[in-house]
């Protein structure tokens, strides 16, 4: 009976829903995540120049060379940080189990597995940034 | 001295009307045409919760605004829906905390809508029913007709009493991401009382039950994005669950985790007398009986 | 093949590719911290210099897998959710390894080549 008889939230539900920080996560992992395959494709294309000998290197790296291209490369570091800082929690929760709480008898206001693992999600976050402003730093030394 | 309040002052603050809140509903009249919003004026008292709001619409503006209740106090799992952009239930969601002139109302996303506010919940409860949310034992004979008590310690019991608080709302399905675009995924709900069966230690099928989940559309299109226990309205936390789940499948496959199944409690023992204690007084009044 | 089994691949692969990867973003991205003009680390007698290095070759065909890996199936996990994509799993999964190992298949060609020519351009 149609889209409004189906009622799915779709796209939207991936990010929309004033919901907490975790949703936002989830959705910028999986655009990360999605950006880091694409440039690993390209990537491998790229460096893969390096077996037709130093002309064909040369050649493509002059391609991909530039303040437009070193901008771009700052801007994937920031986005496989992200990717990997925030991938280590997961690790830590979906795989292990760990940082999750027991559960336990809910009493108001309820105390959740997403706070229990917040700790580890702030600390992990300014471990990212950190990392970013050395790597920022490292750009600036050798634009 | 404190002013003590009496019973009427109470009751004068009750009746007042605090302030006038537009309900922004969306109306879907079921034949496919595309849902209209529609406005009405709600005078709120203190204490009003949203669900209140609808009634008070239903008896005295539009009769035919079309919702779901039953218990009116956050037991039945009947009135979620999305109120101000958030999946809740209407009945505890106070409408002067919500502290907006005009409170949206639409369905439940993700299930298909019959009308107005009232979304069909029939494939929250098929999934529900796939993990097969009941206590599976070889000893059937026993199960059906019980003699005695399985034994179970009050720390076994809070393992996993936390998941048996569900009330099959069905607003943590809303809330997902993944159900948003997979029909198929099992959904939060599932996950979470699939955990209490596996962490139950009466449950023997936890073999059976590690693999239920353990498809395409099973567990792990659950990335944690946290939203069914964002908006679950009694802390069950299916999260956690799902998280749990992964993690036992996981121990299951890889490291051949087998789980401690408990067994009925020992026959109670009719009492025996030891020797050398000595006989209690003679009795100074007559047994009546 | 259960799903656990792929999963668990992937989370051992994102949490390997987490030391490893990090090693190569730092040693090839950001040179320029230990005073290795950047330069100077993509120039084609460096690259040749490590590519005729098996230590390294076998570093690199380690990273190719695990990071085509990783990326194959978390991109396959997106597609698997995709509305459209419902009756059409085993379809997606062999699309997605396909890709993978034909860019799997170019990194190893690309990498034994480089590491045959060792001696001449360096
Ligand atoms: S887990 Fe919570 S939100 Fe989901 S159906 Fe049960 S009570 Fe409702
Ligand atoms: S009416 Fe029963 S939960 Fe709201």
């Amino acid at each position: 009976m149609g889209r409004f008889r189906e009622n799915r939230a779709g796209f939207g539900g991936w990010f929309g829903g004033r919901l907490g920080l975790e949703k936002w996560a989830y959705f910028f992992q999986r655009i990360t995540g999605l950006l880091i395959y694409l440039y690993l494709l390209l990537h491998i294309v790229v460096t893969g120049s390096r077996a037709f000998g130093p002309d064909a290197w040369e050649r493509t790296m002059q391609a991909v060379s530039g303040p437009v291209f070193r901008f771009l490369e700052y801007l994937l570091i920031v986005v496989i940080t992200f990717h990997a800082f925030n991938g280590i929690r997961l690790i830590v929760t979906e795989f292990f189990g760990w940082a999750l709480g027991r559960p336990h008898r809910p009493v108001y206001p309820y105390r959740t597995s997403l706070h229990h693992q917040r700790p580890l999600f702030y600390t992990l976050m300014v471990l990212a940034f950190v990392f970013l402003i050395i790597t920022a730093w490292g750009f600036l030394a050798n634009p | 001295m404190s002013r003590t309040r009496s019973l009427s002052d109470i009751d004068i603050q009750m009746d007042k009307v605090i302030r006038e809140v537009t309900f922004r509903i969306l109306r879907y009249n079921g034949t496919g045409e595309p849902p209209t919003e529609r406005d009405y004026t709600v005078p709120v008292k203190r204490g009003m919760t949203v669900l209140d709001g609808l009634l008070y619409i239903k008896e005295n503006l539009d009769g035919s605004v079309s919702f779901r209740y039953s218990c009116r106090m956050g037991v039945c799992g009947s009135c979620g829906m999305i109120i101000n952009g958030k999946p809740a239930l209407a009945c505890q969601t106070q409408i002067l905390d919500l502290d907006r002139d005009v409170i949206t109302l639409r369905p439940m996303d993700n299930y298909p809508n019959i009308k107005d506010l009232v979304p069909d919940l029939t494939n929250l409860f098929e999934k529900h029913r796939r993990i097969k949310p009941y206590i599976i034992r070889p000893d059937r004979q026993e199960l059906d007709h019980p003699t005695r008590e399985y034994a179970q310690s009050p720390e076994e019991l809070e393992a996993f009493l936390q998941f048996t608080y569900c009330i099959k709302c069905g607003l943590c399905l809303s809330a997902c991401p993944t159900v948003a675009t997979d029909p198929q995924f099992i959904g939060p709900q599932a996950l979470g009382q699939l955990a209490r069966y596996m962490i139950d230690n009466r449950d023997a099928n936890f073999d059976e039950r590690c693999d239920l989940v353990d498809d395409v559309h099973g567990v792990w299109r659950c990335h944690f994005a946290g939203a069914c226990t964002e908006v679950c309205p009694k802390g069950v936390d299916p999260a956690l669950g799902a998280q749990l789940v992964k993690h036992y499948i996981l121990k299951h496959h890889w490291f051949g985790m087998k789980k401690k199944v408990t067994q009925l409690i020992p026959e109670t023992v009719s009492g025996t007398r030891r020797e050398g204690i000595p006989e209690p007084p003679p009795r100074t009044v007559e047994s009546t009986t | 093949m259960k799903e656990s089994r792929g999963w668990f691949l992937f989370m051992i692969a994102g949490l390997l590719l987490f030391v490893l990867l990090g090693a190569h973003l730092i040693g090839m991205h950001l040179s320029s911290l230990f005073g290795i003009s950047y330069e100077k680390t993509l120039s084609f007698s460096h690259v040749a210099e490590r590519s005729a290095n098996v230590a390294f070759t076998i570093f690199y065909l380690i990273l190719l897998a695990l990071a085509l890996f990783h990326g194959s199936y978390g991109v396959r996990a997106i597609l698997l959710e995709l509305p459209w994509s419902q009756g059409r799993e085993r379809i997606i999964t062999w699309i997605v390894a396909g890709i993978g190992l034909l860019f799997f298949g170019y990194g190893v060609w690309a990498a034994l080549a480089a590491l045959g020519q060792k001696g001449v351009f360096v």
